[in-house]
């Protein structure tokens, strides 16, 4: 039900390269974005130096389906490709593609962090067992007070370190409600733990993750029910 | 209730041993585990057994709990487990000698309240 109106949305970490000039790639990415009536919605930020191996930028970007992103890649997207692709400029890239997933918030947030997590869900005994996984991601929102907006989201394309399989997405008001509240809550260590724990036998995520978190100024995770 | 931040969490290893192997796991557990564990922050607790006496033609069950003071505590001996592969080589090493497993974290009933509060 929640993906009857699903955007389109693409997230990307970018690690720069040495000696190249990170503003002006930023720059350089935004305006691929900027420039084309397909982009939506787009926010390139710098990831927080509390997220240490996260990368150095997060790039987002929301369109009306996926229809409108091909129409990008083929277009302005090229541009941005080139520069996504230079080893010189950029020293690595994990990106994903994906429709909605399943989304919840508490409150408007106008501002705040945002923080991604890519996982690879590599080694799942069944499909009841993802689609238990991506219930109970869904519920770390309702239960973790710090989490004001959420969405667990099923990845269409991935590319990067691993094989993404999902993005989890979190919106918080501060640094404390992803480093404390979140981390430190039950729901988190005591329960969800147990998918990516390999002495759990429930164990079933790549012990890869690609971790990220960044200042927004401006919401990404709209749902279409709650405030 | 413990003090916020530093309440007791428990981990529960639940072991259905295979029929007569359970002295042979829990040696194994206490040789090969046990050590590794303490050198990461853990602190055993009990080591159980059910039934109290050692079977020869059925499954004995182990409960062997450890436990570490605060969340904080429990993310960096995390950490330093799954950091090092020894942990998880155990447990592909000890299979033959285990029906099924379990591995649970637990708090007092008491502490819930505080341990969500944050």
């Amino acid at each position: 039900m929640w993906n009857l109106f699903a955007m389109y949305r693409v997230a990307k970490v970018l690690t720069v390269a040495e000696g190249a000039e990170p503003l002006l790639l930023a720059e350089r990415l935004s305006h691929t974005a900027d420039k084309s009536p397909l982009v939506l919605k787009s926010a390139l930020e710098p990831t927080l130096p509390e997220a240490a191996a996260g990368g150095d930028y997060i790039w987002r970007m929301q369109f009306a389906g996926e229809r409108d992103y091909q129409a990008w890649l083929a277009d302005a997207g090229r541009e941005a490709a080139s520069i996504l692709n230079d080893p010189a400029l950029l020293r690595h890239v994990d990106a994903v593609d994906y429709e909605d997933g399943r989304a919840g918030s508490k409150r408007p947030l106008d501002r705040g962090v945002y923080r991604l997590l890519l996982i690879n869900v590599n080694n799942a005994p069944d499909l009841a067992s993802v689609a238990r996984f991506e219930c109970e991601t869904y519920e770390m929102g309702l239960y973790i007070p710090g989490i004001v907006r959420w969405r667990i989201s099923p990845v269409k394309e991935a590319s990067g370190a691993r094989p993404w399989t999902h993005i989890w997405e979190q919106e918080y008001q501060d640094l404390d409600g992803l480093l404390k509240s979140y981390m430190l809550h039950p729901h988190h260590w005591a329960w969800m733990n147990r998918w990516y724990d390999p002495e759990c036998v429930e164990h079933m995520i790549d012990n890869h993750l690609c971790h990220s978190f960044c200042n927004f100024q401006s919401s990404f995770l709209e749902p279409e029910n709650g405030p | 209730m413990s003090e916020a931040g530093r309440e007791p969490i428990y981990y529960l290893d639940h072991l259905v041993a295979q029929p007569g192997c359970a002295q042979a796991l829990l040696q194994f557990y206490m040789s090969d585990y046990a050590p590794q564990a303490r050198l990461r922050g853990m602190t055993l607790v009990h080591r159980w057994v059910t039934p109290p006496v050692w079977l020869k033609a059925q499954s004995n069950e182990l409960f062997i709990i450890w436990s570490v003071e605060g969340a904080q505590a429990w993310w960096d001996a995390t950490r330093l487990r799954r950091a090092d592969p020894t942990f998880v080589a155990f447990w592909e090493q000890a299979q033959p000698m285990i029906v099924n497993r379990r591995r649970l974290f637990l708090s007092a009933v008491d502490d819930v309240e505080s341990l969500c509060d944050v």
